[in-house]
């Protein structure tokens, strides 16, 4: 009997994902003016459409048979990995979860807030902040450390970028300050 | 010829000259070197210091910070897994494993001097054959692009091995990614979803920034928690072994012919060259398993290919005006700058200056080789700094990187977004470059794609029907068809073979 964990693999999702995004793009292929297109020649859809449907072959095709065979051999890393939390047991597994997890989330959550917010904060205050917290996230204990490091850090490569090579950085909520 | 290149040496090795190459030269090096500013970042910046100065020294100037850039740009692929520039992505591969094996030096002078024999022979082959060969360029019209751009692309996915099919799927979505913004042709806008930000398309700064240094911080991070991540790399030898040299030797000269043959197609530029003569190299290796693991021909090769593409590209330069690549475009934006317009009459016209412009190049090279010496230790001492304080500093110099591109929030969140994905990539086994080359070529394969189709009034037929377009076809459906099937093979035969207890 095929089991529901057997058929949901991790490549099938993926495959699920990648068809849905070529149906997507294709979907907005339509969505392309035809603009002075002559009679014959291949107007701004046309290389679009064949990629939307080359993704969508490779998509539906990897949804359907799930991860060839010459993929499943050992992967390295993942492999080691796998058997590593395998071997642990279920309290470790879950308190280990936990405790890299929380960080990881904690690191993703600095940098896409860092590279979101950064023209509104401003490049001083924002890179001020994604650097002592990302300092603090990657095991550096020392708050003088972080936070000078961070600020030190960050003032050099405002003169540097800004100054020397005349870069035009946000100043965002300091901007009173370039006034 | 030989004559016009001795008066071009003569007034490139002038005093003052030599002093503005090696100052281009280090101002390159030390500001390419920052990840996310690539060599076309870096000349933009520096554009206003050549304002004042004369043709020839402005000339010298710009291809010294060029190629002072292109070395800063494999220095950061080398050091922290982050290309400068496209050409560079394919070091990632092999020299940044060198690096974390604290082999850094050796992989930051195999780079330089690969590049400066590569520069050598492109200049004499440039001297010898240059005006002889201008004409086989024309022989490669739309149709014949198209198949070389598929062919290059080809070759990348069939790096991936056995994830040859993961490889597929990331090369189909770099060239959708090339899709984005106004279409050239028509004007129509496509996927910009109303933004003007994205109008002018998604660049490879954007992209990379996010599927490799967001992704190797992360991947860090996660590195140091586990505990698993080497800590301070100290480099065992800051210079290389005469060993390492004669090793790398024949991948410098193979590196160099398939770098010159593909750089001078017009168009092709040093980032295919990289690709292709990498493939080709692990392909007539020995021990091509040892390729991807930290072996140093893996950064001997693209980095002579890529230099020996940006000398053959002077080819379709000079005699037809199409740049082959950043090198030439830059040049040719030099010499427009100068009232010069580059064509078949260039020679005749203003020979001086381009006999200087093409001595340059080599003193560049050749001054690169020289700064590097003490330099070599200096970047490698990069690899000492703990990554704890490392990353974040690396992370916040991509984003001024990617910000100076256009000054737009969207590449920022573009970035993150690619970052995202970058990561899950990674850590799944899903190859990137592919992704990056698609992304690269996608913009020129589609105009060739679309000028064959326009020739041939919509028949497919004309790719095969065009020989060099039908051999490079034929040969990119090997390159996808031929690992797996012999993969396939082998384990036929393994199973098929006696087990001798």
């Amino acid at each position: 009997m095929v089991t529901a964990k057997k058929l949901v693999t991790r490549a099938r999702l993926e495959g699920l994902v990648i068809t849905l995004v070529a149906l997507g793009y294709i979907w907005q292929v339509r969505n392309i003016p035809a603009l002075f297109q002559m009679p014959g020649v291949p107007g701004p859809a046309a290389f679009p459409t064949l990629l939307g449907f080359a993704l969508g072959v490779v998509g539906v095709w990897r949804l359907l048979r799930g991860a060839p065979a010459e993929e499943q051999a050992p992967d390295g890393e993942d492999v080691v990995e796998v058997r590593r939390e395998a071997a642990a047991g279920v309290g470790a597994r879950a308190r280990g979860w936990l405790a890299a997890h929380g960080r990881f989330c904690g690191l993703w959550i600095v940098v896409l807030g860092y590279f979101v917010f950064m023209p509104e904060l401003g490049f001083p205050l924002g890179s001020a902040l994604a650097l002592a917290a990302m300092g603090r996230l990657l095991g550096e204990r020392r708050w003088p450390v972080v936070v000078g490091g961070a600020v030190v850090v960050t003032a050099v490569l405002h003169l540097a970028f800004a100054k020397g090579l005349g870069v035009r950085l946000p100043l965002g909520v300091l901007s009173f300050l370039g006034k | 010829m030989l004559d016009h290149l001795l008066n071009g040496f003569a007034t490139a090795l002038q005093p003052m000259n030599l002093a503005i190459a090696f100052l281009g030269s280090i101002i390159g090096t030390v500001i390419g070197v920052l990840p996310g500013l690539g060599p076309t970042a870096t000349i933009a910046m520096l554009l206003p210091l050549v304002f004042t100065m004369s043709p020839v020294a402005a000339m010298i100037m710009l291809t010294s910070i060029y190629y002072g850039a292109m070395y800063g740009g494999s220095t950061t692929s080398i050091l922290v897994n982050i290309p400068g520039e496209s050409a560079s992505v394919i070091t990632t591969i092999d020299g940044h494993k060198m690096a974390k094996q604290g082999r850094a030096g050796a992989a930051l002078a195999i780079a330089a001097i690969g590049s400066f024999i590569a520069g050598t022979l492109a200049v004499m082959v440039l001297t010898i054959v240059g005006k002889p060969v201008a004409g086989l360029s024309l022989k490669f019209g739309p149709a014949e692009f198209f198949s070389l751009m598929l062919f290059g692309l080809a070759t990348v996915a069939s790096l991936a091995g056995r994830k040859i099919s993961k490889a597929l799927v990331t090369t189909v979505v770099g060239l959708m990614i090339a899709t984005v913004g106004i279409d050239l042709v028509s004007g129509a806008p496509r996927f910009t979803f109303g933004n003007p930000f994205l109008s002018d398309g998604i660049d490879f700064i954007v992209v990379a920034m996010g599927v490799f240094a967001l992704a190797e911080v992360v991947t860090t991070a996660r590195e140091i928690w586990a505990g698993t991540q080497p800590g301070v790399v100290k480099a065992d030898k800051v210079w290389l072994s005469w060993k390492d040299f004669t090793y790398s030797l024949p991948a410098i000269l193979r590196g160099s012919f398939f770098g010159f043959l593909v750089g001078m197609l017009p168009g092709a530029g040093a980032t295919l060259s990289t690709f292709i003569a990498y493939n080709v190299e692990k392909r007539l290796a020995k021990h091509p398993e040892r390729y991807g693991t930290g072996d140093i021909r893996g950064v001997a090769n693209p980095e002579s290919a890529n230099n020996a593409a940006s000398g053959a590209s002077l080819i379709p330069l000079l005699s037809l005006g199409i740049p082959g690549g950043g090198a030439t475009a830059v040049m040719l934006g030099a010499l427009m700058m100068l009232d010069i317009t580059p064509g078949p009459l260039m020679f005749e016209k203003h020979g001086a200056l381009l006999w200087a412009l093409i001595a340059s190049m080599y003193v560049g090279n050749a001054i690169l080789v020289v700064l590097n010496w003490p330099l070599v230790n200096v970047f490698a001492r990069i690899m000492a700094v703990p990554a704890r304080f490392l990353m974040p500093i690396v992370l916040v110099i991509c984003t001024v990187g990617v910000w100076s591109i256009s000054q737009s929030s969207v590449d920022l969140v573009c970035t993150a977004f690619a970052g995202l994905v970058g990561y899950y990539m990674r850590r799944h086994g899903w190859p990137v470059e592919p992704l990056v080359l698609g992304l690269i070529l996608g913009g020129r394969m589609e105009s060739s794609y679309r000028q064959a189709l326009i020739i041939s009034k919509g028949s497919h037929g004309i790719f095969l029907e065009k020989p060099i377009s039908l051999a490079l076809l034929l040969a990119a459906v090997a390159f996808l068809v031929a690992p797996p099937i012999l993969a396939r093979l082998r384990r036929t035969r393994v199973v098929a073979a006696p087990v001798h207890a």
